[in-house]
């Protein structure tokens, strides 16, 4: 028998384990009918999976938490004895850094903490699929990752916050960092609700071009702002750019 | 329940991984002087203690855990501790002699399930995903939230649109599963 709209609801409710007594005996009651049964554990194995997937993240995440006082006193006592060289050899390399103005790891770490913002404004759903009007399609256009045609598409449409936001991140996908960087800006300083986004993408900016002074200073200015919505990552990006 | 702890547990419950990092620095010098009670390696207690923080966030964040009769701290060294003893079982490098004092009974359960086969490969499947698919999914799967609270979530106009977007991903998952 084929899974209808009941067993779907019965299986749902028996991965979030929220059946109630009767619809528990109704569930057992479905088990034997062999679709019900794949339905069961193809659900399960996909919740099994996706905490798995979670954990592997939030554990690299934890690795790349890279906080000094974190490997406890021994390698604190560590410290004291190579603080000197450490220093010595820090100024080198930032020195060496600066003066070639880009370092070859400013990619690497642009690439790991850009991440292209979802399409939040206006989702695709199938059944807007023929009648989709043409700021939804610009949407659209960005989310199935065709930023050249969305970048087109929002250039003719009416400037609002989400046009200007997402243009921006066509832009910034399409490695056009310099109209990227400049439609930020305008972001930025609008103070509207992509502002913070817009900080943030910003100093990602920085970084992939090499001007890690400046965004050391655009981070440093996320961090102190006690609800920005990025100020964990910046927190970990600044971190990770002193080891640079 | 302790004030301090009620704040701890409200913050991992909301504020996700940004407040999971801020445990996890909190009593991670703390946690490798007490591993080192246990382990000689540092490695595996930094390894273990990833493992630790994540088991109890998982557990708030899955909504298993609500409420505390310690401290944040003393619930988390003890999966830390059934973390190790577990690790001993599989490495004899351990301070095996100071386990007596260990206390076995009432162990938590903080062990990941083995994946199936089919699991592992879904596993492989969810990263083909493109991201909004997989934040749908996590926060449906992981953080067992309804359409309502994921629309909110995630910015979306409402939980029929969280409906629709789901079920498209779905749709796409099942075709990724079956040509793998």
């Amino acid at each position: 028998m084929e899974v209808n709209d009941r067993d779907k609801y019965l299986i749902e409710r028996y991965i979030k384990a929220s059946l109630t007594p009767d619809e528990e005996v109704e569930f057992e009651n479905r088990k034997g009918d062999t679709e019900f049964s794949r339905e069961v554990i193809f659900q399960s194995d996909l919740r099994d999976a996706i905490f798995a997937v979670k954990r592997d993240k939030l554990k690299q995440r934890l690795k790349h938490s890279n906080n000094p006082e974190a490997s406890g006193k021994r390698i604190f006592r560590l410290q004291y004895i190579l603080a000197a060289a450490s220093i010595v050899i820090l100024v080198i390399i930032a020195t060496v850094a600066l003066l070639r103005y880009e370092s070859p790891n400013v990619d690497q770490l642009y690439a790991e903490y850009f991440e292209s913002p979802p399409n939040i404004v206006a989702p695709m759903l199938k059944s807007d699929e023929d009648k989709a009007s043409t700021y939804d399609s610009a949407f659209q256009l960005y989310e199935m990752g065709d930023y050249k045609k969305a970048d087109q598409a929002f250039e003719l449409l009416r400037d609002d916050d989400n046009v200007q936001f997402y243009q921006a991140m066509c832009k910034l996908n399409l490695e056009n960092w310099d109209d990227a960087k400049t439609g930020l800006t305008s972001i930025y300083h609008a103070d509207g609700k992509y502002s913070k986004n817009a900080q943030w993408y910003i100093a990602l900016i920085e970084i992939r071009l090499g001007k890690i002074e400046e965004a050391r200073l655009s981070l440093t200015q996320i961090i102190s702002l006690k609800d920005h919505p990025y100020q964990a990552d910046a927190e970990q990006l600044l971190r990770a750019l002193n080891t640079l | 329940m302790d004030k301090q702890v009620t704040i701890e547990l409200t913050h991992l419950q909301n504020d996700g991984d940004i407040a999971l990092e801020r445990m996890y620095r909190s009593y991670k010098a703390e946690f490798f002087d007490f591993g080192r009670r246990y382990l000689s390696s540092d490695e595996d207690i930094s390894d273990i203690y990833q493992d630790t923080v994540i088991a109890m966030y998982e557990k708030v964040a899955t909504g298993q855990l609500t409420e505390l009769s310690c401290s944040v701290k003393t619930y988390l060294f003890s999966i830390g501790k059934h973390l190790m003893i577990n690790r001993y079982k599989s490495n004899q490098q351990v301070k095996f002699e100071l386990f007596e004092e260990v206390d076995l009974a009432g162990s938590i359960d903080v062990y990941p399930p083995e994946l199936s086969l089919q699991a592992e490969k879904l596993k492989t499947v969810i990263l083909q995903l493109e991201d909004g698919c997989q934040r749908i999914l996590t926060l449906y799967y992981y953080r067992n939230f309804n359409m309502e609270s994921i629309a909110a979530n995630l910015g979306y106009k409402n939980a029929n649109v969280v409906k629709s977007h789901k079920a498209r991903c779905m749709k796409r998952l099942r075709k990724l599963f079956l040509s793998s």
